[in-house]
């Protein structure tokens, strides 16, 4: 046992020293770096988005799992993983100029040995507010020196703001809201206040049915009735999991409340309703629009 | 024969990765750093090899050969060719110390957080890796005398105890944390640079030499205390030093790679197929094989669905597993 | 010389075992009989060790037990439990070899070896070196752990006398060995000068090797001598609540006895409660 590092170390350096010897460097091999980023790699779903939406979607060679939007263009790119369980030496091989990630995501090891390994990252601050695409597409904008896409962005946007004010100035009630974030019927938690999924909700002109927590916690079958949630928000996803209406109807206690009784549930894209994307005003209109569209009874078979 | 191959396939490893790269560039880079040559390579370059690949290697080696280690020597220990040392309690102690640190860095631990930094979760799963164990030590020892049956019971119980507050703490944490704590029990070496590395071979090699001291003793261990005691083996110190150093070993390498499932269990009982029970050469040729297989595994992890990265403890259960039941199978024929 | 004087056990609360003794001297084969509960195995353990009397003391050379130091004790004093269970397979010449533990780092493994050899000749093992013990029959592998006994106390040259301590070793063995154990005890006793008490069931082989025949009932010591004087009808009822006969057969240096079956009860829950 005490020999086997001295043996393995002596091999492993005989070894190494051997093919060192054997080739002299190529420098040409070994392009310059210029000042101008041209390989991006995107570590987050809304960021993906926002540099499509400055059109800078072809300069992306990497993206991670949670970049789904848009889809046509993803399916070719390289997907990283999850940012917590990234592969630093693949992200390497992409040879990115600038790495762009959430603020929220900088304890990651392997985004500091990236850092470390002298590649730019780019840390975009957030927070749940129809701003943060905006202050995003900014410091992105700053970074890599666009003008003109960042001002046509922001045209589109204030025009999605508008229809969002539109929409929420038709809406007559402001309904309870409940978000459930499922992953099958084992895994379902419910968002308290302080989450994306509260701030979504008051953006659209709703009130988050839980006040009495932050954050997500396990949902309960009293907690759910004491609630009295009038609609039920999920991703399309979560939703799926569950098996459709009729599966999450079967939930105890879902049924009984307001929502499960008439049937009011909506189910949208992950990404889309929480991710706070450019498309986040739009989310925003669009449930608001559902929830004013919801139908007045809905009867179970 | 094992050093050798072990060598050769750290050697290979470090030429595999998703970052394809000519041999001569790692020779080169191995050259700048361990012979001072000037290559004038680019700095990614010679990060990537040096800092990011060989810490990598070498923290798979030490992992796997910790762990195949003492499992060996806990497998002698508890006469039990299934003890694992995740059943005196030192895994689900790393874990629940571990998702307390994932969870409060932020907020209680705070202080001790911000002055750890980053290695909150990895000093917070050592500590209760060894918290866990002389717990379990200490219920199954009285008046001098330590049972290796009640260590045994202690151990499950401890573990279905951290198993229980790791579930509550998993049910309050919320959707980021959650991801870090499934991340966690997975495994991964991926997060290997040269301080923990520092870190970590004190900690798995002075246990390690001490446990294979200690190969007489387990040998006669395996006849059972009594025949053990008998023969002049001071039971009760050998006891001590197994359990500490297992736990030091197993406490060490899990802080830093997370939950790496079966390599304590299945490489000790590869190692006795071909080598015989006898721990002088079980302890030696477990940590050698274990080392070896942890570094493919490992590359495996890193290149099998590159870009993206395979959580080690998935591959270690998914090899490992099936292994073992093929062992079960075999050994129920030769009855 | 061993001297094991007053010994007395309690387990519960309650004497198991009470002002028993035995005296074993170098070249000596000490039998240890009596019914099951008799308080024998009790007995062995406080000698060798593993049970610290709660009474009386144990001496080995004119050294109190507790102060020998493990490995020295090991040299002078062997021990063969009654079964030895091995959880994983292992060669024969292997687990011998293990019982050199005492002396390691003192001898060359090529001598440790040779003296594993040696005795597993001695129980009649030669050939079975390389076989999985765990593969071999119940008396063979018994055989095998008195051969690791016997290297545990083996010495070139002996500088201190020697013990052993058997539990039972001729229980899985059939007649024949059974005869060519206790011959090889007996050779162990009389040419090495080992000092051997061990635990007998089979009365006419007590009869036919021991030196002196010890006789415990009910956690007490009834009788102690040479065979013929403890072995004798009176001594069997007493210690065993069976009728015997001791027989001279014609031609033969031991008597033999004879059980008679006729006297042999139902079994009997016999109060064995020491005050």
């Amino acid at each position: 046992m005490n020999r086997f590092p001295i043996h393995f170390l002596g091999v492993l350096a005989l070894g190494l020293s051997l093919i060192a010897c054997q080739n002299t460097p190529s420098a040409a091999e070994q392009a310059t770096q210029e000042a101008a980023y041209e390989r991006l790699v995107s570590l987050s779903g809304s960021v993906t988005e926002l540099l499509y939406e400055l059109e800078q979607g072809d300069k992306i060679v990497g993206v991670d799992v949670t970049s789904t939007y848009p889809v046509e263009q993803l399916t070719e790119l390289p997907k990283l993983g999850h940012v917590r369980q990234l592969n630093v030496e693949a992200l390497l091989s992409l040879q990115p100029d600038l790495v762009l990630a959430e603020r929220t995501d900088e304890a990651s090891a392997a985004l500091q040995q990236l850092e470390a390994a002298g590649v730019e990252v780019l840390w975009l601050d957030g927070s749940f507010t129809l701003d943060k695409p905006l202050a995003q597409a900014e410091q992105i904008s700053e970074k890599l020196g666009l003008n003109e896409e960042l001002e046509s962005l922001r045209k589109t946007y204030k025009a999605d703001k508008a229809k969002l004010q539109q929409a929420r100035q038709a809406m007559e009630e402001t309904p309870k809201v409940l978000f459930i974030y499922a992953r099958g019927k084992g895994s379902l938690m419910v968002a308290g206040k302080n989450t994306a999924a509260s701030a979504m909700i008051e953006l659209a002109g709703g009130q988050n049915a839980v006040q009495s927590f932050e954050g997500f916690r396990a949902l309960s079958a009293e907690g759910l009735i004491e609630a009295q949630p009038e609609v039920l928000l999920l991703f399309d996803s979560g939703l799926q999991s569950l098996g459709g209406v009729e599966g999450l109807l079967q939930i105890p206690g879902l049924a009984q409340t307001p929502a499960g009784q008439q049937g009011h549930i909506i189910g949208m894209d992950g990404l889309y309703l929480l991710g706070f994307t450019p498309r986040a005003a739009r989310a925003a209109a669009d449930l608001s629009g559902r929830l004013q569209a919801l139908p007045d009874a809905y009867t179970l078979n | 024969m094992l050093t050798l191959l072990l060598a050769i396939s750290a050697l290979c490893a470090l030429l595999i990765g998703a970052y394809s790269l000519p041999v001569q560039q790692v020779g080169l880079v191995m050259g700048e750093q361990l012979l001072g040559l000037e290559a004038g390579l680019p700095q990614t370059l010679s990060y990537l090899v040096w800092d990011i690949r060989l810490p990598r290697i070498l923290l798979s080696v030490f992992v796997g050969g910790g762990l195949a280690i003492a499992g060996a020597a806990v497998q002698g220990l508890f006469r039990n060719p299934l003890a694992d040392p995740a059943l005196i309690g030192v895994t689900s102690g790393a874990m629940v110390f571990a998702v307390a640190g994932i969870l409060f860095s932020a907020s209680v631990l705070g202080v001790i957080g911000s002055w750890l930094g980053y290695a909150t979760v990895t000093v917070m799963a050592f500590t209760g890796s060894l918290l866990t164990t002389f717990l379990v030590y200490w219920l199954a020892s009285s008046k001098g005398y330590t049972s290796v049956v009640t260590m045994l019971l202690a151990g499950v119980a401890i573990t279905a105890l951290g198993g229980a507050l790791t579930g509550l703490m998993t049910y309050f944490s919320d959707e980021d944390e959650l991801r870090d704590i499934t991340f966690w029990t997975l495994g991964s070496l991926g997060g290997a640079n040269w301080q923990m590395l520092a870190l970590l071979v004190p900690l798995v090699l002075l246990p390690a030499i001490i446990l294979w001291r200690q190969s007489s003793q387990l040998d006669l261990l395996l006849l059972g205390e009594r025949e053990a005691a008998y023969t002049g083996v001071n039971t009760q110190r050998t006891k001590w030093i197994v359990i500490g150093c297992a736990a030091l070993i197993v406490g060490a390498c899990v802080a830093v790679s997370g939950v790496i499932a079966f390599v304590a269990l299945v490489v000790p009982h590869l190692v006795r197929l071909i080598q015989g029970p006898r721990h002088h050469s079980l302890l030696l040729g477990s940590a050698l094989l274990g080392g070896l297989l942890m570094v493919w595994a490992d590359t495996a992890a890193r290149t099998l669905i590159a870009p993206a990265e395979l959580p080690i403890g998935i591959l270690t259960a998914l090899l490992g597993a099936p292994f073992f039941i093929w062992l079960l199978l075999k050994t129920k024929r030769s009855l | 010389m061993i001297e094991a004087n007053h010994i007395g056990v309690r387990k519960s609360g309650r004497w198991i075992l009470r002002k028993a003794g035995v005296q074993v001297r170098a070249g000596e084969l000490i039998a240890l009989i009596g019914a099951n509960g008799a308080g024998k195995s009790t007995l062995l353990k406080a000698v060798a060790g593993e049970i610290t009397p709660d009474e009386g003391a144990v001496a080995i050379n004119g050294r109190a037990l507790a102060a020998w130091p493990g490995t020295d004790l090991a040299q002078v004093r062997g021990v063969l439990s009654q079964s030895v269970e091995l959880p994983f397979s292992m060669p024969v010449l292997d687990l011998v070899e293990m019982g050199r533990y005492p002396y390691q780092g003192q001898e060359a493994a090529a001598h440790t070896k040779a003296i594993a050899r040696n005795c597993l000749q001695q129980v009649g093992l030669q050939g079975y070196e390389e076989r999985d013990v765990r593969t071999l029959s119940g008396g063979e592998q018994q055989r095998a752990q008195l051969a690791r006994v016997l290297a545990q106390v083996h010495r070139d040259q002996p500088s201190q006398e020697r013990f052993l301590l058997l539990d039972e070793p001729t229980a899985s063995q059939d007649i024949a060995q059974k005869q060519q154990l206790l011959s090889l005890l007996r050779k162990l006793a009389d040419e090495a000068g080992l000092g051997i008490l061990t635990i007998l069931h089979d009365l006419n082989l007590a009869m036919q090797y021991a030196d002196r025949v010890v006789l415990l009932r009910g956690g007490h010591l009834l009788k102690s001598g040479p065979p013929e004087t403890v072995l004798t009808p009176e001594g069997i009822a007493q210690g065993f609540g069976v009728k015997a006969r001791v027989v001279h057969p014609p031609g033969e240096a031991h008597p033999h006895i004879l059980t008679c079956p006729t006297a042999v009860g139902l079994f009997q829950n016999e109060e064995t409660a020491i005050p």
